[in-house]
């Protein structure tokens, strides 16, 4: 009798209070069905994208937010150009309301440099902020792929086993609350300064997002998509790769995202306790040598770096997985 | 009245132990990476990787002596300072921006920008502005948790069922009491979903602030304790901050799980 | 007896064992038999255990005691001659896959050009050729049903189960799928299961139908439905004879249903 893996409704209260929980907070809906326009139609009609995107802590968000994507479209929000355009507008006001500020002097000059110093700054230290900004990505980016990598890979392992889930519950609610920043020291005494500690760290904390979505995700694959595979005759292996990663692909996108923030702030704050170079290290000498403006212009190149990596991960996502309403909605 | 059928006494008996083991294997694993520690540390033999059991035993000292009033109490008491402010002001400034529609729309560039700045990049201009110390740690504590809950705030408050509002509308409710009585509690899974985040971010970010601009305070304390090669101190005060942080995140879960009881009775009903 | 039934199903009794722990008995003792060609139906009231019968029946699951055999030999897992439609289309397409590559999957393992020929078929013979690049999620419910279908059939099945099928979509729709299913029927002329809660459909689509008792269920009687073929939902369902039928299962059900309780 060939041998059935099964991958049985996780026996949530009793396991795992922490999904739970999340699973009580998070309103999970079904997919309101809609009804489709029948004549193949150049595009479907894309439902309104939330304006911002939310932040989920858990991989049920994944559902919540394919749910709410859904009820997305029933907001009114107006078509999603104007809605970008307001947007900048929004970004040009407040950019021109600093510029009133710090010209009637209301913010002190030396520590709110005007809305020109700032740009005059980005222009003239162009070149070491780009180079600050290669550098941090550099680790940033190590860190990140090979946590990414490692999180998915043991993610989706360890959730087919029923067991191997049950051993790694009890780890992972622990080392959740843990700030990998905490660690900074640590990593200083082990590994030295360099590119290696960064990355090793940004890894170290970069993976638990994607490492726990990805668990998660292959836990709660629909049963009934399993049913149809094992009624076409899938096996064991062909079921893990035909419906269990695809189901948990987008699960596993969310977390990388999510990730990604983590590898960002872990990043910048090894560069700036340990002083080696990088966006933080650049900031941080900005502001021992009092150079406010140029400090401005490092935040904002920072902000830009967590932006872009943001919206380049959601787009990706939305690419490679087109049939996901939350990858398609957050736009 | 069912006809009873005996359940094989063997079926029962296997389901019992099975979730009997499923529940002490999350123990187990925790007990293999605690040997693995272990382990590695006898082997290695670096000062700069203590033994689980120093480390583990170095965390007596430290939670009852003076670091208790000198660094964990202040850092506590920054952290859910910070934490508190955000909270409300995520909430109320996402709940207004999301329900007023038009408004919310001018808003969502800057915000969408502010909230990707990474908050430590942000602790140098705090030390200008405020200079070393708690206030500081505050503030940056402040700029980095108010996004997560004002960005789910503002979501939901988006996302509040039309019928809900209609109905309020409808029995004559408006303008802030329709926020407070409708918008609100709609709102209230994804807000604690995001104040949750906000509590683990709260502490991950006073740590680096105090690491960079305190002189009390977790963070400092374990940044001196590396820096003055007291190794088994500086894991110390990592497991303090840890378990802190699991204590936080319990006490917000059990504080949650009673707020939302409705919300757990309406998920209920549409899982069947 | 000469040649062994086409299925035959001996004192199937299967349990589950639900999220807390606790163990319910679902089946009890089921016996049936299946003729190649037959279109049977089980109804039963709700919660019976129809579902959990139909996935043993199709070998998703294990009976804890009692086998299924085809032919004769007890069947292991799911038979390839076996196709299944589940009630919730948009847990059964994969929703990754295109509505042709969804249609594929179900004779990826013949050559390709005949694969593509067969997938073809089936999307023609349930109307959505035209579709066939198309996302589960961009078509309405009662298509994506007929993808279901359609994936069902390119496999060209001796036996088809379906779960309640039609549950999900709308009345009108309903009765074009009803059609839609029995036009394939008697085509293939392959043996179908059909598990429903709507009396109607069974005596409409049947040749039998098998009324389930309360859970624990086994079979409490069966019903033959002569009604003449071919069949039409204006025609056959204003038949006397047809709501004689009904109302002769639609009593068994009910009492089973308060049995039950």
């Amino acid at each position: 009798m060939p041998r059935r893996r099964s991958f049985p409704f996780y026996r949530v209260l009793l396991l795992n209070p922490l999904i739970a929980i999340i699973r009580i907070t998070l309103p999970v809906t079904s997919i309101q069905e809609k009804q489709r326009v029948k004549a193949p139609a150049p595009g479907p009609a894309r439902p309104d994208p939330p304006a911002l995107d939310p932040v989920t802590p858990h991989p049920a968000a994944v559902g919540a937010r394919a749910a709410l994507a859904g009820e997305a479209a029933q907001v009114r929000a107006g078509p999603a150009r104007l809605r970008r355009a307001k947007a900048a507008a929004g970004v040009a006001g407040a950019l021109g309301l600093w510029a009133l500020l710090t010209q009637t002097g209301l913010l002190g000059r030396s520590e709110f440099p005007s809305v020109q110093a700032v740009a005059a700054a980005l222009g003239g230290s162009a070149g070491p902020l780009l180079a600050s900004l290669g550098t941090t990505l550099e680790s940033l980016l190590i860190g990140l792929g090979i946590a990414s990598a490692a999180g998915a890979v043991l993610g989706v392992a360890v959730g087919t086993s029923l067991w191997a889930d049950a051993a790694t519950d009890v780890i992972v609610r622990m080392a959740r609350p843990l700030p990998s920043l905490a660690l900074i020291p640590i990593a200083i005494l082990l590994a030295g300064l360099g590119t290696t500690m960064t990355s090793g760290l940004v890894a170290f904390a970069a993976f638990w997002p994607v490492f726990i979505n990805a668990r998660y995700a292959t836990r709660q694959v629909e049963p009934q998509l399993l049913d149809t595979g094992r009624a076409l005759g899938f096996g064991p292996r062909e079921l893990l790769w035909r419906v269990v990663v695809p189901s948990a692909a987008p699960a596993i996108a969310t977390g990388v995202r999510v990730a990604a923030g983590i590898a960002t702030v872990v990043t910048i704050s090894v560069e700036l306790v340990a002083g080696t170079g990088g966006l933080g290290g650049y900031v941080m000498h900005a502001q021992e040598g009092g150079a406010t403006a140029l400090m401005y212009a490092g935040i904002v190149v920072g902000g830009m770096l967590g932006w872009l990596l943001s919206a380049g991960i959601g787009a990706l996502a939305r690419k490679a997985l087109p049939w996901d309403p939350a990858a398609r909605a957050a736009a | 009245m069912m006809t009873p059928v005996a359940v094989p006494p063997a079926v029962r008996r296997r389901v019992a132990g099975r979730r009997l083991g499923l529940r002490s294997a999350g123990w187990l694993g925790v007990l293999a990476v605690a040997a693995a520690w272990q382990l590695t540390s006898l082997i290695l033999h670096k000062p700069a990787l203590p033994t689980f059991t120093t480390a583990l035993s170095a965390v007596g000292p430290v939670v009852t002596g003076p670091a208790l009033t000198s660094d964990i109490l202040p850092s506590l008491g920054r952290a859910l300072t910070g934490f508190v402010i955000s909270a409300v002001a995520g909430i109320v400034i996402g709940l207004t921006l999301g329900y007023a529609r038009r408004l919310g729309d001018y808003c969502t560039g800057v915000i969408d920008f502010l909230r990707s700045v990474p908050a430590p990049l942000l602790i140098p201009l705090a030390i200008v502005l405020l200079g070393l110390g708690g206030q500081m740690v505050v503030a940056v504590v402040v700029a980095a948790a108010v996004w997560p809950v004002l960005v789910n705030a503002f979501d939901a408050a988006r996302r509040t069922e039309p019928l809900y509002l209609d109905t309020a509308r409808s029995c004559g409710i408006k303008g802030a009491a329709l926020l407070r009585i409708v918008v609100l509690p709609a709102a209230l899974p994804m807000v604690m979903a995001g104040l949750r985040i906000a509590l683990s971010t709260s502490l991950a970010v006073l740590v680096v602030a105090e690491m960079l601009g305190a002189s009390s305070g977790i963070g400092y304390f374990i940044l001196q304790a590396q820096q003055t090669f007291q190794i088994p101190q500086t894991y110390a005060g990592i497991i303090v901050l840890a378990g802190l942080g699991w204590f936080l995140d319990t006490a917000f879960l059990l504080a949650e799980r009673r707020l939302l009881r409705w919300e757990r009775a309406v998920t209920r009903d549409r899982h069947g | 007896m000469a040649e062994p039934a086409f299925l035959s199903v001996t004192g199937v009794s299967k349990s589950l064992t639900s999220a807390d722990g606790r163990v319910l008995p679902v089946n009890r003792d089921v016996t049936m038999t299946v003729q190649p060609g037959e279109f049977i139906s089980i109804v039963g009231p709700s919660g019976a255990g129809k579902t959990t019968l139909l996935r043993t029946l199709g070998g998703l699951t294990a009976p804890d005691s009692g086998t299924v055999r085809h032919r004769g030999e007890p069947t292991r897992g799911v038979p390839s001659w076996l196709s299944f439609v589940f009630q919730e289309y948009n847990k059964t397409l994969f929703p990754w896959l295109s509505v042709r590559k969804n249609v594929r999957l179900a004779v990826r393992d013949i050559p390709r050009r005949a694969a593509d020929l067969r997938t073809g078929e089936a999307l023609d013979q349930v109307g959505l050729a035209d579709f066939a690049d198309h996302y589960p999620w961009e078509l309405s419910g009662g298509m994506q049903q007929r993808v279901a279908l359609a994936r069902a059939m390119a496999s060209h099945p001796e036996l088809l189960l379906m779960d309640e099928p039609f549950a999900s979509v709308d009345a009108l729709t309903r009765a074009k799928l009803e059609d839609m299913v029995l036009g394939l029927w008697q085509r293939a002329r392959f043996a179908a299961i059909l598990v429903t809660h709507d009396i109607g459909e069974a005596v409409y689509l049947s040749d039998r139908v098998m009324a389930l008792s309360g859970r624990p269920s086994t079979i409490l009687s069966e019903v033959r439905v002569d009604l003449p073929r071919p069949r039409s939902q204006s025609a056959t369902r204003a038949l006397p004879r047809f709501h004689e039928l009904s109302s002769r299962l639609l009593a068994l059900v009910e009492h089973a249903g308060q049995e039950s309780r």
